[in-house]
């Protein structure tokens, strides 16, 4: 068994010269929840379909399950489609069948997947509350999206993709759907990679997060670690504000605002908050900091 | 279970294919009428060939969306056996029509036909003929999006069926004008050199078609 249920190194691809993933290095270890967060045309779904062996890296390894996905070679073809045989797949688009009603596409899935699992399709059938005679394009886009989770998830798949799984979707059904994601992963030990740009979703059930912007891993690690790591300080000058020279290592940014300033630091606070309150007539305070404060000021600095 | 997708994508294709069937045999003059044949297998190869994974892209590729391609290429399959399941049926489907029509003119104008057994060589030969016009628009279909595969392969194959006609080639070496004699042909002697000719292109299409598919990045 690895360590690792997706591991890729200096994964590269490009269209028509313009690089989409420049040097991947992506490690979403067995068992978690990995949000895989960027800004638009970051490198997610890119990475995402070769994953799946939907598009050709130019550069670099993946493996998926210790399989590879990027060897050429005639049994690539053949790895990628028992890769795909073990993953359950939200698509970006959510689009299906136009022709088929929703028990027609169920019944055509599921023999693709030797670990179908009847009980999930039946029970989120219910859940969902989706009418199996129904036309796929008379589904709202929340449906179509609940549908192509029962698709994913029935399949019995040890690794869920999802790419914006809760795409369309209400705030109440976001809140079961996520629910029932943690209680899958917790009941069946079913990792899932997934890429949302809901901060405050990823924030709720990812246990690991990775930020990749222009292609690159920019920050990956258990989420708990990094809000422990990251912090937020407020620095009260009592009168005119003293900034020292250069502010001790781990400072990702400062912000300030008349006589209060604001620190963000990543690692390293103890040390920040000594020399803060080594400054003249200063009160320094701690906060706790967000996921989207983390990951804003990451992609904004790079 | 790629076949019943299949026919869910095609079966309004096949009833447009048999609508056809059904004008060409109005009216039934075989003499004045003998390019009628390859017309309607062009027409059955333009309706029922289709790549699948395009044809599904197209569907929303107005709106900048990929359509269902994605959620069919990320099933365990290969996308040669996703390909030509779909080439299959419609080929089935194409032939169907064509036997539809054939079996139209032997029940409505039996003095056209002088023997049931060479009705059945002439609908063979014919679905021969259709097979490589069938085979070239299947290959546009590979890298042409729907709307365009359409006009595309209309004037692809209408240039074949012009250039066929103005080529030095006898019946007995153009599958196309052998196909035009259709009903009239002289007993046994079956054009040989046309249907080897027909195979070989049929093949050629085929094999680029599948060597696209297998490369192209959807």
């Amino acid at each position: 068994m690895t360590d690792f249920i997706i591991e890729t190194d200096q994964l590269t691809k490009s269209f028509k010269g313009q690089p989409a993933l420049r040097g991947l290095d992506l490690r979403v270890p067995a068992g978690t929840i990995f949000g895989f967060l960027g800004r638009n045309g970051a490198g997610k779904t890119t990475t995402i379909k070769t994953l799946m062996g939907l598009l050709r890296a130019d550069g670099g390894s993946a493996r998926v399950f210790g399989i590879s996905v990027t060897d050429g070679g005639g049994a690539l073809e053949k790895r990628t489609i028992e890769v795909r045989r073990r993953i359950g797949f939200v698509t970006e688009d959510k689009e299906l069948y136009p022709y088929m009603t929703v028990e027609q596409i169920i019944r055509f899935t599921r023999p693709f997947f030797p670990k179908w699992r009847d009980d999930l399709e039946q029970r989120y059938l219910k859940m969902f509350d989706l009418p199996p005679k129904r036309k796929i394009p008379d589904l709202s886009k929340g449906m179509r999206s609940k549908l192509m989770l029962l698709l994913a998830i029935s399949r019995g798949a040890e690794l869920l993709i999802l790419d914006e799984p809760t795409d369309g979707l209400d705030p109440a059904a976001t809140e079961d759907v996520l629910r029932e994601l943690v209680a899958i992963a917790a009941s069946s030990g079913t990792t899932m990679f997934f890429s949302s740009h809901q901060l405050s979703e990823v924030e709720l059930i990812a246990d690991h997060i990775g930020i990749i912007e222009r292609g690159k891993m920019i920050v990956s690690g258990s989420l708990d670690d990094m809000k422990a790591q990251y912090q937020r300080l407020q620095v009260v000058f009592a009168s005119s504000v003293e900034m020292p020279a250069r502010w001790a290592e781990g400072v990702e940014s400062v912000r300030q605002e008349g006589r209060v300033v604001s620190i963000l630091a990543s690692h390293n606070v103890d040390a920040i908050v000594e020399q803060a309150r080594s400054l003249p007539g200063t009160a320094v305070e701690r906060y706790p900091v967000t996921l989207k404060e983390i990951f804003l000021e990451h992609v904004r600095s790079n | 279970m790629l076949l019943y997708k299949g026919w869910l994508e095609t079966r309004w294709r096949l009833a447009a294919a048999l609508g056809w069937a059904a004008f060409g045999l109005i009216p039934w003059v075989p003499e004045s009428d003998a390019r009628r044949a390859s017309t309607l297998s062009a027409i059955f190869a333009l309706i029922l060939a289709g790549a699948g994974i395009v044809t599904e892209r197209s569907l929303r590729a107005s709106k900048g969306l990929h359509g269902s391609t994605y959620f069919t290429l990320a099933l365990p399959v290969s996308r040669v056996r996703l390909f030509s399941i779909r080439a299959y049926l419609g080929w089935l489907e194409m032939t169907a029509a064509i036997g539809a029509w054939y079996f139209g003119i032997w029940i409505l104008y039996p003095q056209a036909v002088a023997r049931a057994a060479v009705t059945l060589e002439s609908a063979a030969l014919v679905v021969v003929g259709a097979s490589a016009l069938y085979s070239i628009t299947l290959l546009l279909a590979t890298f042409l999006e729907d709307q365009w595969r359409l006009w595309g392969s209309m004037a692809v194959v209408a240039g074949f069926l012009w250039f066929s006609d103005h080529s030095p080639f006898p019946a007995s070496a153009n599958i196309f004008r052998a196909m035009g004699d259709g009903l009239h042909l002289p007993g046994p002697a079956a054009p040989w050199t046309a249907i080897a000719f027909a195979v070989e292109l049929t093949a050629i299409l085929i094999f680029a078609a599948v060597k696209v598919v297998e490369l192209r990045e959807y």
